[in-house]
């Protein structure tokens, strides 16, 4: 009686472990490998790990290697939130990005510009 | 991961048997129970961040003046709207179009300089002079501005293609925005940057992080994808102040953006504008193109550039004949025409479907101005 509950709880805090080893894993992400740029958005695509940034205003992000690829974004911006759009041009859906946040919103983005305005506009 | 678990589960006790068995039986129902409490703990799909050395604790502040006095007196003349704003009480009805629910300049004057405000006071209790950023002027968001469909421009396709050789060469245009913070955030030691900085947006490591999760907020995104902050950084608390609690799903939050996709995505399955766009595309392979959707080949041709397959001169050579072509066929089948004429039914759908969530949108839109206000007639006093 006394083994088989010893075993019992055996399982259970085999299991437990399991479960907080799963919960420490570690996966890489925007801020495990994009450092801060203070004033920009920066930008992580998950399939290579490659990091990027923006502090200025791109209509296109083809023209910088970047359309529909990067899938997590943080705004380290200090004066604006940031407008991430769907398509080219300010186009398409956009996703309104607040100072100090982020967002995760995989191979859409393909242009953006910042705003001090409380909504992004559509068109630029 | 949920497997990994399953698997773990459903190993091991099934091979031993008699009395044993059952108490193995139990200690899984036991196992399963702490995953569940587990699991419904860290409800979120986020991906997990790295390990991380770094632990977050409350902010050490930095030896601060007092902080309130010196941020209101620089807020007042750099971000103040000229006038009161007109009230809107006159239209109680649900918005007539979704961008109705678009704010003036005036009242997005009024909101940025309730919420810098906000920020400032905020940044000033924790220790820190914040100076309040101006608000810029956006010509995309200035009354009357009339959004250029570049779908269509054919003269500008004949030069300048899809734009795509000359963005290249000019790089990003700069965010015209001040940092009025910039100087002193200069002056100060590492320390006390990151202390600044913590204090204003949360902390620097990922709020993924076991360590923080439960300072994190969250929301879904448009079509999907997730949104989050931290609750309790200074620029998180204005918004909240000002736009309310629900600050997230609201139409200041994301509403607004859920609508828009709905109605974009309604537009993209109109069967008028699939019939234009069909005729695009034939338009397209008679000329010798063959393209699924407008300037789509410009992100086809900013890869081969990327991979180095074409100079930038080759590049600029093939967009102008691919983009004139595009936007001709576009024009020549008034693809425009159709697509507003789609969203203009989809958003007639849209506003009907939400009446009443456009409403109370409306509502939230002039709550926050109210509250602005009174955020504003506080500083004066």
């Amino acid at each position: 009686m006394f083994k088989s509950i010893l075993y019992s709880c055996l399982t259970v805090g085999a299991l437990g472990a399991g479960v907080m080893s799963f919960s420490g894993d570690a996966e890489a992400d925007l801020f495990s490998q994009c450092a801060i740029r203070s004033g920009s958005t920066r930008f992580l695509d998950f399939g290579t790990n490659a990091c990027g940034y923006v502090s200025g205003n791109n209509t296109n992000w083809t023209a910088f290697g970047w359309n529909d690829r990067a899938d997590q974004f943080g705004n380290d911006g200090n004066t604006s939130s940031n407008c991430l759009y769907q398509h080219a041009n300010c186009g398409g859906t956009s996703v309104f990005l607040p100072r100090g946040s982020a967002v995760t919103w995989q191979n859409i983005v393909s242009s953006n510009r910042w705003t001090t305005a409380s909504s992004c506009v559509t068109s630029c | 991961m949920h497997q990994r678990i399953r698997d773990l589960v459903s190993s091991g006790p099934a091979r031993k048997s008699g009395v044993q068995r059952r108490w193995w039986l139990y200690a899984v129902a036991a196992a399963g129970a702490l995953l569940l409490l587990w699991l419904g703990r860290t409800p979120d799909a986020k991906p997990r961040p790295a390990a991380r050395d770094t632990v977050a604790e409350p902010i050490a502040h930095a030896p601060g003046p007092p902080p309130r006095a010196t941020a209101r007196r620089v807020a007042t003349p750099a971000t103040r709207p000229n006038d009161r704003l007109p009230t809107r009480a006159d239209d109680r009805g649900p918005p007539a179009h979704l961008s109705d629910l678009h704010r003036t300049p005036d009242e997005d004057q009024l909101l940025w300089s309730a919420e810098e405000e906000l920020v400032a006071a905020c940044m000033g209790k924790r220790g820190f002079a914040y100076l309040p950023t101006a608000k810029d002027d956006d010509p995309a968001a200035a009354p009357g501005h009339v959004p250029v469909d570049r779908r269509g421009d054919v003269v500008a396709a004949r030069s300048r293609g899809y734009g795509l050789a000359a963005r290249i060469q000019e790089g990003e245009s700069p965010n015209p925005t001040v940092d009025r913070n910039a100087e002193s955030l200069a002056k100060m030691t590492e320390t006390g940057r990151a202390a600044f900085l913590e204090a204003l947006r949360g902390p620097a490591i990922s709020p993924a992080d076991p360590s923080v999760r439960q300072r994190v907020e969250s929301v879904p995104l448009p079509g999907g994808g997730e949104a989050y902050w931290y609750r309790d950084s200074c620029l998180a608390e204005a918004r909240r102040q000002l736009y309310g609690a629900d600050y997230e799903h609201n139409e200041l939050g994301y509403s607004l953006s859920f609508l828009r996709n709905e109605l974009l995505s309604m537009a993209d399955g109109d069967p008028e504008y699939k019939k234009d766009l069909a005729a695009w595309r034939t338009c397209m392979q008679k000329r010798g193109f063959n393209e699924d959707m407008p300037q789509a080949a410009a992100t086809r041709l900013a890869a081969d550039y990327h991979a180095g397959k074409l100079t930038l001169d080759q590049l600029r050579t093939q967009e102008v004949a691919l983009a004139t072509t595009d936007t001709e066929c576009f024009t020549s089948v008034d693809l425009g025409g159709a697509r507003q004429a789609a969203e203009a039914r989809a958003e007639a759908t849209l506003l009907a479907q939400n009446a009443e969530k456009l409403l109370a949108m409306k509502q939230e839109r002039d709550d926050a101005l109210g509250r602005a206000e009174a955020v504003l007639r506080g500083a004066d006093r």
